[in-house]
C-alpha cells in the first residue's frame, strides 16, 4: 500500500499513470452512463407507490456515497499530507474538495426534487437528508479554510487538520443526527418504504453508481493535472524573479 | 518535571485574567441577549416559551461563544509567547491546557450564573437548573474543547471570526443535541441518563482529540511566521 | 575602556558562580536546506557552534537569518539536512528533556512579553527562576540594562526601546551552561550603553559554556571570539 503511494506520489510518474487512466475513465463513464440511464429511465419499473418519481434515486443514491466517499477520501489525503507531507496528497484533497461537495450538494437537490411529490413538501428534517446538509457544512468549511490563508501551504495543512478531526467527528454527527431524528418523529418515509429494493431496480442504481465513480476518478485526476500545472508555473515564476 | 511550564502558565493565566474580564462579562450579556430576541420573534405565549426554553438557553450558549474565541490563542501568537513556551519543559501541551482551563472559568462560570434568570424568563421550573447547568457546565466544556481546534486552525486566517464560526458550528451539532434533550427529558419527566452518558462521551472523545489537533495547528502556525 | 572592564568583571562573576562543570555541547547543521513556500531559501548550509562560541548569522533582510534560527528552535522543518547535537539528532522542542540537556531561550522581535502585566511580572514568569521576590533581589544587585525604573509598569505602557531591554534582561535569569541562545536581531536598535550591556551579557553566557547563534546586523566586539556565517554567500 505504501509502496504503491510512494510510486504514485512522483509527481511525474503521477503525470504518466493519469494520462493514460484519463481517457479510460471518462470514456468508460461516458458509455456507463448512457447505459444506466437507459436502464434507469426506459428498462427499469415504476415503483408500484411512487411511479416514475423513482427514479431520480438513480442520480440521489449514487451522489450521496460519492458525497460521502469523498470526504472520507479527503480525510485519507490529510492524513498522508500531515504523516509524509507529500504535496501530492494535498493536491488530490484539493481535488477532492469540491466536487465532493458538488455531489453533496446534488444529493441534497435531487432529494428535495424527489421529496417534494412523496412528502408534498421540498425539505423534510429526515435523519439522511440532515446528515448531508452537515456534510455540505463540512465541505464548505474545508474549502474555506483551505482558501482562507495568504500561502497556501498554511491553507493546505490546518485545513488537512480540520480535515482529520472532521472524518474523527462525523460519525458522531451521524449518530446525534439520527438518534435525534428518532427522538423527534418516528420512522421516515425513506426508512421504511424505500430500502427494500427490487433487483430490476438494483442493476441500473450500481450502472449509475459506476458511471459517477469513473467520472469523479476523471475529474479529480483533471483538476490535479491542472493545479500541477499551476504550480510548476508558479515556480518557475519565482525562479525567474529570483535570479 | 512532567509538569513543566503548566504551572507557570496557569500563573500567566491568573495575573493577565484581572485583566479580560470585562470581555467575558460582555460575552455574558451577548448570552442574555440572544435569548430575550426569541420572545420577541415568536411571541410571548408562556406556554411557547417553556417549550422553546431549553433549546433557546443552549443555543444562545453556543452564539455567544462564538464571537469570543478569536481571541484565544490571537495575543499569544503576535506577541511570541507561543515561541517562548514551545521551547520550555512540557511545549504547548502545557500551555493549552493551562490557557483552556483559564478560558473556561472566564467565560463559563459567568454563564452559568446568569442561567437562573434565563429559566425565569422562559417560565421554566426552577427545579430544572439541576439538570440545566451541569449538562451546560459540561457542554460549555466541550464547545471550548471545539473553540481551541477552530481557533487554533483559524488563527491568522482572513476573515477568522466567520470561518471559526463556519468550521465550530457544524462540528458542535452533537453537543447541542444531547445537551438540549437532557433538559428536556427531564422537564417531560423521562430518565436523562442516556442523554447525559452521551454527552459525557462526547466530552471524554474531545478531550482526546481536541489537544493533539490544537497542538498541531499551533505548530503550524508557528511554522509560518 | 568600559567595555574591557565590564567584559572583565562579568568573567570574574560567572567564575565564582559556577564552580561545577556544566557539560559541554556541540551543536551541528549539516546540508541544511530550507524552503519558503516553493522558493528556496539557501540549500547545503552547514554551521556548527560549541558550548563557549558565539556564532552571528549575517546577511542582507531576506537572506534567511531568521528562517535558520526558527529552524534551529524547531519551528520551521528542515527540507533537507539535519541538526545534532553531541552527535545526537536535535530536538529543540521536545516535552521533556533529563537534565544536562541542550534547551533553547528564544529571543525576538515578537518577545512574549505580556502587554497587561508588568515588566517584574513577565520577568517573574520564566521557567528557570524563583518568585517574583526573588527577581526584585535579583534586579536590585544586577541590573545590565537599567530597568529598575520601568519595573512596575505594565509593559504595554513602555517604549519599543524598553520593551527590548526588559526582554533582553530575561536571558540573565537562565543558568547559561544549559542553555542554546537564539537571537533575532537583540542589539538592533539599542544604544550605545545597551549594546555594551548586551555584549558584556553575552559575554557572560559564553564564560559559563552557553552557546550562542543570533542574527545580526552588527559586528560583535572582537573579544567575544564571535564566528561569522554570511547567509548571503549562500544563496
Amino acid at each position: 500500500m505504501t509502496g504503491l503511494f510512494d510510486s504514485l506520489a512522483n509527481p511525474t510518474r503521477f503525470r504518466t499513470v493519469s494520462a493514460v487512466m484519463r481517457p479510460i475513465c471518462f470514456w468508460a463513464a461516458a458509455i456507463l452512463f448512457i447505459f444506466g440511464l437507459y436502464l434507469a429511465l426506459l428498462a427499469s419499473p415504476p415503483d408500484y407507490q411512487q411511479g416514475d418519481a423513482v427514479r431520480i434515486m438513480y442520480v440521489h443514491v449514487p451522489s450521496a456515497w460519492l458525497g460521502l466517499s469523498s470526504y472520507l477520501g479527503l480525510g485519507l489525503c490529510a492524513l498522508f499530507y500531515i504523516v509524509w507531507r507529500h504535496p501530492l496528497a494535498n493536491i488530490a484533497a484539493r481535488a477532492i474538495a469540491p466536487i465532493g461537495a458538488g455531489f453533496t450538494a446534488v444529493t441534497l437537490i435531487t432529494g428535495s426534487l424527489w421529496g417534494y411529490p412523496i412528502w408534498g413538501t421540498w425539505w423534510v428534517w429526515d435523519a439522511r437528508l440532515t446528515s448531508m446538509l452537515v456534510l455540505l457544512f463540512f465541505f464548505i468549511g474545508y474549502i474555506a479554510l483551505a482558501t482562507g490563508f495568504e500561502r497556501p501551504e498554511r491553507g493546505a495543512r490546518m485545513a488537512s487538520i480540520l480535515a482529520l478531526v472532521g472524518v474523527l467527528n462525523l460519525p458522531i454527527v451521524k449518530f446525534s443526527v439520527d438518534w435525534w431524528n428518532t427522538l423527534h418523529q418516528p420512522a421516515s418515509i425513506l426508512r421504511s418504504g424505500g430500502m427494500a429494493i427490487d433487483v430490476s431496480m438494483l442493476w441500473p442504481l450500481f450502472t449509475m453508481f459506476a458511471a459517477f465513480q469513473l467520472f469523479f476518478i476523471w475529474v479529480v485526476l483533471h483538476r490535479m493535472h491542472w493545479m500541477l500545472d499551476e504550480r510548476r508555473r508558479q515556480a518557475g515564476k519565482a525562479r525567474t524573479k529570483a535570479m | 518535571m512532567m509538569i513543566g511550564n503548566f504551572t507557570l502558565c496557569l500563573q500567566r493565566e491568573a495575573l493577565l485574567g484581572r485583566g479580560v474580564i470585562s470581555d467575558h462579562l460582555g460575552q455574558v450579556a451577548f448570552f442574555v441577549m440572544i435569548a430575550a430576541l426569541f420572545p420577541l420573534a415568536v411571541g410571548p405565549s408562556p406556554d411557547l416559551l417553556r417549550q422553546l426554553g431549553p433549546s433557546v438557553i443552549w443555543i444562545s450558549a453556543l452564539l455567544s461563544a462564538l464571537p469570543a474565541f478569536d481571541r484565544l490563542f490571537a495575543e499569544d501568537d503576535q506577541q511570541g509567547w507561543l515561541e517562548q513556551v514551545s521551547l520550555m519543559q512540557g511545549g504547548l501541551t502545557g500551555y493549552v491546557g493551562a490557557r483552556l482551563i483559564s478560558w473556561y472559568l472566564l467565560s463559563v462560570l459567568p454563564l452559568l450564573v446568569i442561567t437562573p434568570v434565563l429559566v425565569l424568563l422562559y417560565n421554566l421550573p426552577l427545579s430544572s437548573l439541576k439538570v440545566l447547568l451541569p449538562s451546560l457546565a459540561i457542554g460549555t466544556a466541550c464547545l471550548n474543547l471545539l473553540g481551541a481546534i477552530s481557533a487554533s486552525l483559524t488563527q491568522g486566517a482572513r476573515r477568522a471570526t466567520l470561518l471559526l464560526a463556519l468550521l465550530l458550528l457544524p462540528l458542535s451539532l452533537p453537543i447541542l443535541i444531547f445537551g438540549v434533550a437532557i433538559t428536556q427529558s427531564y422537564l417531560a419527566g423521562f430518565s436523562f441518563a442516556g442523554q447525559a452518558k452521551l454527552l459525557g462521551a462526547v466530552f471524554l472523545f474531545l478531550l482526546a482529540v481536541s489537544p493533539v489537533a490544537t497542538i498541531a495547528a499551533l505548530r503550524s502556525v508557528l511554522e509560518d511566521k | 575602556m568600559p567595555v574591557k572592564s565590564e567584559l572583565m568583571n562579568t568573567k570574574v562573576q560567572s567564575g565564582s558562580a559556577e564552580d561545577s562543570h556544566p557539560p559541554h555541547f556541540k551543536l551541528d547543521g549539516r546540508g541544511i536546506t530550507l524552503l519558503r513556500g516553493q522558493q528556496q531559501i539557501f540549500a547545503g548550509l552547514n554551521f556548527s557552534v560549541s558550548s563557549g562560541e558565539i556564532l552571528v548569522l549575517r546577511g542582507p533582510n531576506g537572506s534567511g537569518k531568521s528562517s535558520l534560527l526558527r529552524a534551529i528552535a524547531g519551528f520551521l522543518p528542515l527540507t533537507a539536512g539535519q541538526i545534532s547535537c553531541n552527535d545526537k539528532p536535535f530536538d529543540a522542542q521536545r516535552v521533556e528533556t533529563p537534565a544536562d540537556t541542550l534547551r533553547c531561550l528564544w529571543y525576538a522581535q515578537a518577545d512574549g512579553l505580556a502587554g497587561a502585566l508588568t515588566s517584574l511580572e513577565n520577568l517573574s514568569l520564566l521557567p528557570t527562576t524563583a518568585p517574583k521576590t526573588n527577581i526584585e533581589v535579583q534586579l536590585s544587585r544586577h541590573d545590565p540594562f537599567s530597568i529598575a525604573g520601568f519595573m512596575h509598569q505594565p509593559v504595554r505602557s513602555l517604549s519599543t526601546g524598553q520593551r527590548q531591554r526588559v526582554a533582553l534582561t530575561r536571558l540573565c535569569f537562565a543558568p547559561s551552561g544549559l542553555y542554546l541562545w537564539l537571537l533575532d536581531e537583540p542589539n538592533s536598535g539599542l544604544d550605545s550603553a545597551g549594546h555594551k550591556a548586551f555584549e558584556a551579557m553575552l559575554a557572560t553566557h559564553q564564560n559559563a559554556g552557553g552557546l550562542s547563534v543570533l542574527a545580526s546586523h552588527h559586528l560583535l566586539d572582537s573579544r567575544l571570539k564571535p564566528r561569522y556565517l554570511d547567509l548571503s554567500d549562500e544563496m
